[in-house]
Formats: structure tokens, C-alpha cells, sequence
């Protein structure tokens, strides 16, 4: 018996498979390096993904059993930060109201128009990255839907990351929370406007933005939104990135790192808003 | 080629597809098995080193496409380990279920260290370690269903070349 002694054309044969593997493989591009997807990938996706949309609906329901059952021991928990949130909620209700009524007096004041709302595609998760060193999702919108590398995709809560490769019928969204994720951002209540800077995902679930100054007015629980403010972002201005969960000043003031929760979760996301570009940007 | 290594490959893809939309939403403690890990090394441990080398090529490829990055690393990693659990077969009696969780444990973590060091910022995940011994042990109640599932495929004898 022979158990590693293949024939020399077999051993050719073996040498050429791995060899296209490699190629393929190294086709695949960098989540930093935006772009189509690479023509094998490509093919596979758009032949898999109807096959993922079908087990993902139909694993939805198995899902939801085990995360019931799991989640069971957090209810508790849950409950008390969830009537939290309501009352916090309630009280923003009504200064957004406020607000509301400000910006309309404002507009008629300054003659604006109104805002020019982004166009946007709503897509199912049909599935997330089968590793855990990389937090991606499937997405079942792709160049059909005019969907292109870099668009902003939007879930429950604000902003869970940016597209970036695009096949036909799907793409792959590269969640914040990666630690290859970041958004340039911003602290949005006015007392502390101008602390800017880029947060970033590690891997876990949590965000880190750094501003290199001496920290303004800061405060837990503040929202931080998008800057808008990058080269040739595809962001656009103030969408919701997270809250902030921790302050860490350094002793000689230089610097601020802010911990931030993202506002969405990508693990629950089961449907995203994927924006398209402006019309300036398109052009 | 042998006439199982198509249907090998056939079902990494399946188990990938698998992975990447059930498998991954059953999480305990945040962390789920990697069914197309076990696959191979189950399948390398039964086949030998074709089988285990077009499962872990297969897996690699596969992961790799799902996930949109990372081609390579899934690829050696998973290549490799199918690699070096074929190699456990010529030594260990490869339809021992304590031979194939060990199997699973060790290629897990073997995985899991490889993948790190091409990648290396993967250490600066938040509780790294704690996360691939979770995985590792996520990974052991796949063994007999995936062992059954292998076990059916016609790799043995072609393989072993009698």
C-alpha cells in the first residue's frame, strides 16, 4: 500500500490546484482596498447567495429559539436598561420637537431648500462572516441595485459599517466594530462639537476614538456621530455611530480616548439601509 | 483523482454556506463552532492527505470568499491543518471518537495560532486567547455528527490506495 506516493502527473495535477487556489485566494481584495469582487468570488456569490438568503430565513426561526433561550438569563438586566433608554427617550422626544420646530423657523429664515435626502437601498443580511477574526456581512444587494464599494449601510439604531466589494447580487459589508473598521467621527453635543477623530473598531464590540487635545466637556452617554469630514468620505454628516461608554484622560491632558457602543448591532441586524452615492459623488 | 474528492469538496461548500448562516447565529457566550474546521480535519483524519488537503483548500477558498477577506490566511491554515491531521492517521487509529475530539481540540487551536501569525493583529482582539479556547470547545460536540456524515463518504480505500 501507497498512502503518500502519488504518481508524477498526479503531484502536477495537485501543484496546479493549489496554485490557482493561491491565485484565487490572493485575489480577494483588502477590506482597505475598496473595489469589485474578484471574478470567482464573484460567480460564487451570485450562484450562493439565493442558497444563503433560503438558509437564512429558514435558519431564523432556530436562531430565534437559541437566542431566546439565551438570552433568557439577560433578561432581567434587559428590562431595567431598556425602561432606562424609554425614559431617556421620552425626555429626547421632546427636545427634538423643539428642535424641529427651531431648524423649520431657521430654513424659512435662510431661505434653504430642503435637505437633499440621500437615496437608499433596503437589503436583507442573508448571512455574517463565517470567521469571528472578522466581522462582515452578506448583504443581498449588489451592482444590480447600484450598490458600489465604500457606500454607507446603515442598520436598527444608525450606522453598522461600509460596503466594501460588491458582486451582482450581493456585497459584503465591513462592520465598524472590525478591527479593520473606522469612521471619521464626532462628539455631537454642542459643548463638546469639536472633539473629532477617527473611531475605530478592535474586533470586540465596543469602538475607541482618540482626540489628541485637551478634553472638552465630555460626558458618558454622549452620542458621536459620522464627521462627513474624511477625504472623499462616503459618509455623510451626523449619522448615529454610538454612545460613549468610558473616558480615559491621559495625566498630562494631551489626550482623550473615548470608549464608544455602537449604535447598531450588527449580530441582530437582520435588514440594512445601504446609502447611494450622492449625485456629485456618482459624477 | 480520487472519487471522493469531489463530493469533499461539495460538502466544505455546503458546510461553509452552513457556517455563515446558521451555524454562526448559535452563539454560546458570544462565540460559535467553526463547522468547516472540524469537516476537515474529520475528513483528513478518514481520507488521508488528498482528502484532507482538497477539504482544507475547499474551506480555505470558502471562507475566504464568504467573509471577503483573508483568502490566504483561511487558506493556508486550514490547508495545513487538513495537512497535519492526515498525518495523525497514519499514527493514531483515526475512528476513535477520543482520537477525533483530540484531533479537533488540537487542530483547532493549531488553526487558530496560525491564522494569528499571518495575521498578527488578530492577537489584539479583546480576550484573543479566551475566544479560541471557547471555539476549541464549541467545536467538540460537532465530532460525532460530522464523524457520521464522513464516515459515509467513499474515501477510505481509494485513499489509503488498496
Amino acid at each position: 500500500m501507497n498512502v503518500r506516493g502519488p504518481r508524477s502527473s498526479r503531484r502536477w495535477w495537485w501543484f496546479a490546484v493549489v496554485l490557482a487556489a493561491f491565485a484565487l485566494a490572493g485575489m480577494e481584495s483588502r477590506p482597505e482596498r475598496l473595489g469589485p469582487a474578484n471574478p470567482a468570488a464573484d460567480a460564487v456569490r451570485t450562484v450562493g447567495q439565493p442558497v444563503q438568503a433560503a438558509l437564512s430565513r429558514t435558519g431564523g426561526a432556530v436562531a430565534g429559539a437559541w437566542q431566546f433561550v439565551t438570552q433568557l438569563f439577560d433578561r432581567g438586566r434587559e428590562n431595567a436598561r431598556l425602561r432606562q433608554q424609554v425614559a431617556q427617550g421620552q425626555a429626547q422626544t421632546e427636545q427634538v420637537a423643539e428642535y424641529q420646530a427651531e431648524v423649520a423657523r431657521l430654513r424659512a429664515l435662510l431661505g434653504l431648500r430642503e435637505a437633499v435626502t440621500r437615496q437608499a437601498v433596503s437589503a436583507r443580511v442573508v448571512a455574517k462572516g463565517p470567521s469571528p477574526w472578522f466581522q462582515t456581512l452578506t448583504v443581498n444587494a449588489g451592482r444590480r441595485d447600484r450598490v458600489v464599494p465604500g457606500a454607507a449601510v446603515l442598520g436598527p439604531g444608525g450606522l453598522i459599517g461600509q460596503v466594501f466589494q460588491v458582486s451582482y447580487a450581493s456585497c459584503q459589508v465591513l462592520c465598524l466594530t472590525d478591527r479593520l473598521g473606522s469612521v471619521g467621527a464626532r462628539v455631537q453635543p454642542e459643548r463638546a462639537r469639536q472633539v473629532v477623530g477617527v473611531a475605530k473598531g478592535d474586533g470586540g464590540d465596543l469602538l475607541t476614538l482618540v482626540y489628541h487635545n485637551a478634553g472638552p466637556a465630555v460626558q458618558m452617554g454622549d452620542a458621536v456621530v459620522t464627521s462627513g469630514r474624511e477625504q472623499g468620505s462616503r459618509f455623510p454628516p451626523g449619522l448615529l455611530v454610538g454612545h460613549v461608554v468610558g473616558i480615559v484622560r491621559r495625566p498630562d491632558e494631551s489626550s482623550l480616548t473615548l470608549t464608544l457602543r455602537p449604535a447598531a448591532e450588527p449580530d441582530r441586524a437582520e435588514e440594512v439601509l445601504i446609502l447611494l452615492p450622492a449625485p456629485e459623488d456618482a459624477s | 483523482m480520487s472519487r471522493g474528492l469531489p463530493a469533499v469538496v461539495l460538502l466544505v461548500l455546503v458546510a461553509a454556506l452552513l457556517q455563515s448562516t446558521w451555524v454562526g447565529r448559535i452563539q454560546v457566550v458570544g462565540e460559535w463552532p467553526d463547522l468547516v474546521l472540524v469537516l476537515v480535519i474529520l475528513v483528513a483524519l478518514q481520507g488521508g492527505h488528498e482528502a484532507g488537503a482538497a477539504a482544507g483548500v475547499a474551506g480555505g477558498l470558502a471562507m475566504g470568499w464568504l467573509t471577503g477577506v483573508g483568502g490566504l490566511a483561511f487558506l493556508l491554515t486550514r490547508g495545513a491543518v487538513g495537512l497535519a491531521a492526515a498525518e495523525l492517521r497514519l499514527h493514531w487509529h483515526r475512528e476513535n471518537l477520543v482520537v477525533q475530539v483530540v484531533a479537533v481540540l488540537c487542530g483547532t487551536v493549531a488553526c487558530e495560532l496560525l491564522f494569528a501569525a499571518l495575521n498578527p493583529s488578530v492577537i489584539a482582539v479583546p480576550g484573543w486567547a479566551w475566544r479560541v479556547a471557547t471555539r476549541a470547545l464549541l467545536n467538540v460536540p460537532l465530532v460525532p455528527l460530522v464523524s457520521v456524515v464522513v464516515s459515509r463518504l467513499p474515501l477510505t480505500t481509494e485513499s489509503l490506495g488498496a
